[in-house]
């Protein structure tokens, strides 16, 4: 989980390193999810055409969470091993 | 049109991309700018000013407060010395880079400001003039 909510901007240059963690992180069989952005920032990156490819997004730390247990679990169970994460 | 106030910055170093981009805050809010028109103009200065510096070899960045009858606006004149560019209209196409970017600076920048001027001489350097109103 990366928090960006301390970031008043986001350029191409953040843009392309939040990519390649997202990357790295995917090779390592791990998931990610950029937090906490600002409304501003949501829309300046639109504007300037930056679509995050493969990074997801929630609105905060908690749905972060959320988000992370949802894809841990349904792993879990594309895996077939019964366990239930909580 | 009025220049109210200007100032000009130089680009030699990744520390300086951050206080041009402090810099455009500044006068931004100075200008009364809402956040998400400040947001803009400096994610494009932050583009600009790392393209100047990183295709460029380093430059200058000038900035104006405009007055232009109730009119207020923010300019930013980017300079660098470097090797120029070949084809404005390719390096303007979304995605295209001759570096290891997203090739989305140049394009991106202009969709954020209202004004959008690039010069350019193949051997002498680069200008890109952007402008924003409030």
């Amino acid at each position: 989980m990366i928090d960006i909510s301390s970031l008043d901007m986001v350029d191409s240059f953040i843009g392309r390193m939040i990519g390649t963690i997202a990357g790295m992180s995917r090779v390592l069989d791990a998931e990610t999810v950029v937090v906490g952005m600002r409304p501003a920032v949501a829309i300046t990156l639109v504007e300037l055409g930056l679509s995050l490819p493969g990074v997801r997004t929630a609105l905060d730390v908690e749905k972060g969470m959320v988000l992370l247990r949802a894809a841990t679990r349904r792993r879990l169970g594309e895996a077939g091993d019964g366990r239930d994460e909580k | 049109m009025v220049v109210m106030k200007n100032d000009t910055m130089e680009i030699r170093a990744s520390d300086h991309v951050v206080l041009v981009r402090q810099a455009v805050r500044k006068w931004a809010i100075d200008l009364g700018f809402s956040l998400v028109d400040q947001t803009k103009m400096i994610t494009a200065a932050s583009e600009l000013a790392r393209n100047a510096l990183d295709y460029g070899g380093g430059g200058t960045v000038r900035l104006e407060a405009l007055e232009n009858g109730h009119r207020r606006g923010l300019r930013l004149t980017f300079e660098d010395q470097g090797p120029g560019i070949p084809d404005i209209d390719k390096a303007l196409t979304d995605g295209y880079t001759t570096g290891k970017g997203l090739g989305m600076g140049l394009s991106g920048s202009k969709r954020l400001v209202n004004e959008f001027e690039i010069a350019s001489r193949v051997g002498e350097g680069t200008r890109v003039t952007i402008t924003r109103w409030k």
